[in-house]
């Protein structure tokens, strides 16, 4: 290494970051090289004296870290909007099985699609205000157009008894959703639409099939249809509510 | 289920880097009203995202990269600043401190720096551009590697070492005006003469 190589490099070789060779062949220059050596040395001062003056201790003030563990307990409370189950998400396989019924009880390492029941299934009980009141279906569409980053089509349903109440912005995992809800003869009935590919293969309902989940009292039904998500939150059965959507 | 919850994994991994965490809040938010709410929305997101945490890795790189998103994300959006990109020309000054320090016939890597108190560095570096202090912080105060630094600043480690490296020479162009003016230093002729020039006539107002 030359001067000009050592100068150009000073601050990589004091911060570290250079592998033992290089560290050598900066060595090597330095035993020579009186000028680059006072740089080095000042450099080096400069650097304990930054160091030195700024690394004075920061303690946390008591009451920040009562209120943070206070904010990650309300996170994980299950009526709020929980992250149970999230971890799930991740890494295991795809079940490309349809489950009918999957019992809550015995499971261990739930597939992802169960998790994004999960998910539906927390909507819907929180019942949360509407952010926009409308029974058309272009109405509530128009409304999401700015809001999520795709485009919301509405399902079909093939019964007149089923009446659009409204929609607002949620999510599913880390994703936006549009979270729509019917009323079906005094029956709420949630929709979620959200966009599979933004989901990874190993949650994204496959298009064609019904993944059906039982949670808690709940049905949920999750499908594509034409490159949309659903996910289908009741608490019908199956049959009742395989009545009334064109799937 | 008696598993060990996911907060309490999370917990007991990310609350031991809490006083770095608020010390960088601090640095960042400059109050403590709102390094506290960014300390705490950054935990908070960290948590739901945790899943995205890849185990192994640097959780302390992790938790900064949130927060310092967070921070672009809500205190500086409040506060309608933009990011800030600054053409900085910076001569050497390390070359003036040396040859200052030779003229004086003192030890130029000891002597000049000992005169300068902590309270003039922590001053100089508030005045330094934002995406400087950040390097220079997270580099200096908080020793993570450049690998780290661009993971949690979001940008290539070339840009990095630039970053610091144009960083800690406007600091040191700071403290070198700033010892001239004090008298710790005899100014010595730079190239264009502009930053001795410069002391001198602050030096002549202080008087």
């Amino acid at each position: 290494m030359d001067c000009r190589e050592v100068q150009g490099f000073l601050h990589a070789y004091l911060d570290g970051e250079f592998d033992e060779a290089e560290r050598v062949a900066v060595a090597t220059h330095l035993r020579t090289c009186e000028e680059c050596g006072r740089r080095v040395k000042f450099e080096e001062a400069f650097r304990q004296k930054v160091r030195g003056s700024l690394q004075h201790e920061t303690r946390t003030p008591p009451q920040l870290r009562a209120r943070v563990r206070e904010a990650l307990a309300e996170v994980e409370r299950p009526e709020s909007w929980a992250i149970r189950g999230l971890r799930w998400l991740i890494p295991a396989a795809a079940a490309a099985t349809i489950v009918v019924g999957a019992a809550i009880s015995q499971r261990r390492e739930p597939p992802p699609k169960e998790a994004l029941a999960e998910y539906s299934v927390q909507w819907h009980r929180r019942n949360l205000p509407l952010d926009v009141l409308a029974s058309s279906p272009d109405a509530v569409r128009g409304f999401f157009t700015d809001k999520v980053p795709f485009a919301v089509r509405p399902p079909v349903f093939k019964r007149k008894q089923v009446r659009l109440v409204g929609g607002r912005l949620a999510n599913l995992r880390e994703h936006d959703a549009a979270y729509l809800t019917y009323r079906v003869n005094g029956r709420r009935v949630s929709v979620f639409i959200f966009d599979p590919s933004a989901l990874g293969s190993a949650q994204a309902p496959r298009e064609h099939g019904i993944h059906w989940h039982r949670l808690r009292g709940y049905n949920v039904a999750l499908f594509s249809s034409r490159g949309t998500g659903y996910a289908v939150a009741t608490d019908m059965e199956p049959e009742q509510l395989g009545r009334l959507v064109s799937w | 289920m008696s598993r060990i919850s996911q907060r309490e994994v999370f917990e007991g991994d990310a609350l031991p880097h809490l006083d770095a965490l608020y010390g960088m809040a601090l640095r960042l938010t400059g109050n403590e009203a709102d390094a506290q709410d960014l300390v705490q929305d950054s935990l908070v997101k960290a948590f739901r995202f945790f899943h995205r945490f890849q185990p192994g890795s640097n959780i302390k790189a992790w938790l900064f990269k949130v927060l310092v998103n967070t921070f672009y994300n809500t205190v500086r959006k409040r506060r309608n600043i933009s990011r800030l990109h600054t053409e900085v020309e910076t001569t050497g000054h390390i070359e003036l401190f040396l040859a200052s320090a030779t003229t004086a016939g003192r030890d130029a890597e000891s002597g000049i720096l000992d005169r300068l108190a902590a309270e003039e560095i922590r001053a100089a570096m508030e005045q330094l551009p934002e995406e400087f202090r950040l390097a220079v912080i997270l580099c200096d105060v908080h020793d993570f590697s450049y690998k780290e630094i661009a993971e949690i600043l979001g940008c290539p480690v070339g840009t990095v070492m630039s970053r610091l490296h144009r960083g800690r020479r406007l600091l040191q162009k700071a403290l070198y005006d700033y010892a001239v003016e004090q008298g710790y230093l005899q100014p010595v002729r730079s190239d264009d003469g502009t930053t001795d020039l410069d002391a001198y006539r602050r030096r002549k107002e202080g008087n």
